[in-house]
């Protein structure tokens, strides 16, 4: 019985340490590496495949890789002919999927924000912009697993078919 | 002053002072010099930088594109209109710093996060706001990060003792906000505090310039010294003259701490709060009712499907709502406890889908800016003076620690049930003339988070250093480590919690040199009465030796005076091995 609790005991004093050293051992992750490339993008739903949630966090950090302008460099989008504005979309959407998909299905939210922002849209035609993405969400994602650019390309041809919002896709 | 006296010109180059006297350099790599001798000569590498700078030739590779702030400085301050130092086009800077297109800055202060022991102090980085940059866009800015580049396949034990000793180098990262949003917000759960920073448009270039000259370069990082947060000061040095941020911490600089002499120094024009995905969903619970909350909960498991009568019959207000929840809670536990995403995709897209159908605005609120500031509340180091009783022996006593937050501390800035502290010490002087040491604490961590239902963590204590220990006829000295697990939950503003506790205990007046000790551990830390206070309950029995239960109770309670001083009242009870004390203790506590 002596030895049994002792262990016991011996497991609750290390037990806190060992909760965190597990959180230690995933790797970056997929997120914001940016560093898949073209295709990138079917992120949304992201389950945790080494996505760090506390990973070795952070007055120390980890730099995440040097994942320097993938925003207006449009490094990662994977169509070279596509306007320049859109580059950066594709890029954005790509990074932001799950994120994005949420504030869609609510015709609000920041990252959406950001995206009417990169897309060029005017303060006045947000409100616009945001309803027609509501109302189309199951075109502009259509299932679980929808890429990046899946996405951006169902979006034009949503806007297109808006009075208010076709200027934005020419 | 000679010109490489100037706290401008060492504040780019990074300069300090050493323990005696000599100059020396942060920056760990020698292509940050143009002098050989540049990491312990200003004035060297100040006349190798002139020479440099009129040599001739250019492009990229050229000093003067090299060092652009080093350069822009050089010539505000000796007039040079001479042809030698003329402008010249460095392409690959120009580029970049049109990229970055900053116009001002902003401080980022991603909070404490006490689950995870590196992120305890929290973090601070830069971000570069474009101009009249409306609130939309800020997720787009660039942010300007340093941070250690750590090997992750290191385990635990290299990457703390690397941490404290050095040997990972620090690197500059510029990434888009939204990336650190993600990282901080929604996978750490960390709230994030925005300060504009009173920076000029002139300022902020030269503030690329410099940003750009130290990109490539190595300075070691260590967690406590040389962190993100010294690195950023060191940044607002070497772009506005007369701060003098960095040497107001040369030993360490805890990120609360930088931002504090940030707001003193004049430099914080606006500050905006961003809550983090765990306090949207603690405050999104809270607008739904318990009905709401099962269903939503239901939903999320996956127990009951999309188009149940339950979800169905609700008005459309508050469907939105639940769904919203459903989602927001998925989300969390996927992130939390990493699940697979082949088990949640399916479920989070039909969740979005069937939300997206509704025609309601979201009508759930978001939380409430917190009423003070993570830099508003007391600062970490503590000196106590009080005096008391130990049974019927008066003492004085004298207490230091050295950081950072304790769960009897004044609330206001912290969150309540997290505790960090370092070194703590208390000694004591008995009215029988005798001095003692009570107790040196090396480190102790409470991490008590509530239990909601949605969101469940467990909670822990860990705690290593040396106490009395109360025998059948002495209170010898012995070293400890403490460890306990358990369950939290919320009461009003406080709360309670079970632990189940081990301890391990060693010194000469222990027979065998050690013992084990386990027993369970509940307290009830509440707010109120001026301050906060927590009423703790322990048995430890320990079983290697003589089988024995020890224990007490106590009454640990705090009334705040002001931000930096406050009236600690402590009672206790306590059993050791066939014997009992009580104690007594009233003390003033200044924090500074």
């Amino acid at each position: 019985m002596k030895k049994i609790m002792i262990i016991v005991g011996g497991l609750l004093l290390i037990g806190p340490i060992l909760a965190h050293s597990t959180n230690h051992t995933h790797g970056p992750g997929s997120v914001g590496d940016g560093a898949s490339g073209c295709g990138w993008g079917a992120l949304l739903f992201d389950g945790n495949d080494g996505v760090g949630a506390h990973v070795l966090a952070v007055t120390t950090n980890n730099s995440f890789g040097n994942n320097t302008f993938g925003l207006s460099s449009g490094t990662n989008g994977c169509n070279a002919d596509q306007t320049i504005r859109y580059r950066g979309g594709r890029v954005y959407i790509g990074a932001n999927m799950t994120k994005l998909a949420e504030d869609m299905s609510r015709g609000s939210g920041e990252t959406l924000a950001g995206l009417s922002e990169i897309m060029g849209i005017a303060v006045e035609d947000r409100p616009a912009f945001y309803a027609v993405v509501k109302k189309h969400f199951a075109v502009i994602f259509p299932r679980e697993s929808v890429t990046g650019d899946e996405v951006m390309d169902a979006l034009l041809v949503v806007m297109k078919s808006d009075s208010t919002l076709s200027k934005y896709t020419g | 002053m000679q010109l490489h006296e100037d706290p401008q010109w060492l504040a780019l180059v990074h300069y300090r002072r050493t323990v005696f006297g000599n100059w020396v350099s942060d920056a760990d790599d020698p292509d940050f010099f143009l002098a050989k001798t540049g990491k312990h000569d200003p004035e060297a590498e100040l006349s190798a930088t002139l020479r440099a700078f009129s040599a001739p030739g250019g492009g990229d590779q050229h000093a003067r594109c090299r060092f652009p702030a080093r350069y822009y400085w050089l010539k505000s301050r000796l007039e040079l209109g001479r042809a030698a130092l003329s402008d010249q086009h460095c392409k690959a800077f120009s580029e970049w710093a049109q990229t970055l297109n900053a116009h001002s800055v902003s401080l980022i202060f991603p909070a404490s996060y006490l689950n995870s022991p590196s992120s305890m102090f929290g973090h601070t980085f830069l971000r570069l706001d474009r101009k009249n940059q409306s609130d939309d866009a800020h997720l787009l800015a660039y942010t300007i990060n340093y941070a250690a580049d750590v090997n992750m396949a290191d385990n635990e034990l290299f990457y703390a003792y690397r941490g404290l000793f050095g040997g990972y180098p620090g690197v500059i990262s510029v990434q888009p906000f939204y990336e650190k949003v993600q990282e901080y917000s929604d996978f750490e759960n960390r709230d994030i505090w925005e300060y504009t920073l009173d920076l000029s448009p002139g300022e902020t270039v030269q503030l690329i310039r410099h940003v750009w000259e130290i990109q490539p370069v190595r300075f070691d990082y260590f967690f406590i010294g040389e962190n993100c947060s010294y690195r950023v000061l060191s940044l607002l040095d070497a772009v506005r003259p007369g701060l003098g941020l960095r040497e107001k911490f040369p030993y360490r600089s805890i990120p609360s701490d930088t931002v504090r002499a940030i707001v003193d120094a004049g430099l914080v024009k606006s500050v905006n709060y961003r809550a983090s995905a765990a306090t949207v969903l603690n405050a999104h619970t809270r607008q739904l009712t318990m009905g709401q909350r099962r269903i939503a909960r239901q939903l999320a498991n996956g127990e009951i499907p999309l188009d149940s009568d339950e979800i169905e019959s609700l008005a459309a207000t508050e469907r939105t709502k639940t769904l919203e929840v459903a989602y927001e809670w998925l989300r969390y536990r996927t992130l939390a406890d990493k699940l697979p995403r082949d088990s949640v995709a399916d479920l989070s897209y039909k969740l979005l889908l069937a939300r997206s159908r509704i025609d309601s605005p979201s009508p759930l609120k978001l939380p409430q800016r917190p009423a003070a500031r993570d830099d508003e509340g007391h600062k970490p180091w503590r000196a106590d003076l009080g005096f008391g009783f130990l049974d019927h022996t008066a003492f004085g006593s004298l207490r230091l620690r050295s950081a950072y937050h304790d769960l009897t501390d004044p609330a206001p800035g912290y969150r309540l049930g997290a505790q960090i502290k370092f070194l703590d010490a208390r000694f004591r002087y008995y009215e029988n003339n005798r001095f003692q040491v009570e107790a040196v604490d090396v480190i102790d961590i409470a991490s008590l988070t509530p239990r909601t239902g949605f969101i469940n963590p467990l909670s822990w204590t860990i705690g290593l250093g040396a106490r009395r220990k109360l025998l059948e006829s002495s209170r010898p000295m012995v070293g400890y480590l403490d460890g306990g697990i358990g369950l939290s939950y919320g009461v009003g503003s406080g709360m309670i919690f079970g632990l189940m506790d081990a301890t391990l205990e060693t010194g000469a007046a222990i027979p065998s040199g050690a013992d084990i000790g386990f027993g369970p551990r509940i307290g009830f830390l509440y707010r109120g009465l001026g301050g906060q206070g927590l009423l703790d309950f322990r048995i430890d029995c320990f079983i290697v030796n003589e089988d024995y239960c020890a224990g007490g109770i106590r009454l640990d309670h705090t009334v705040n005076l002001g931000r930096d001083y406050a009236l600690n009242l402590r009672l206790g009870r306590e059993r050791g091995e066939n014997s009992y004390a009580s104690e007594f203790l009233l003390s003033v506590r200044r924090y500074f």
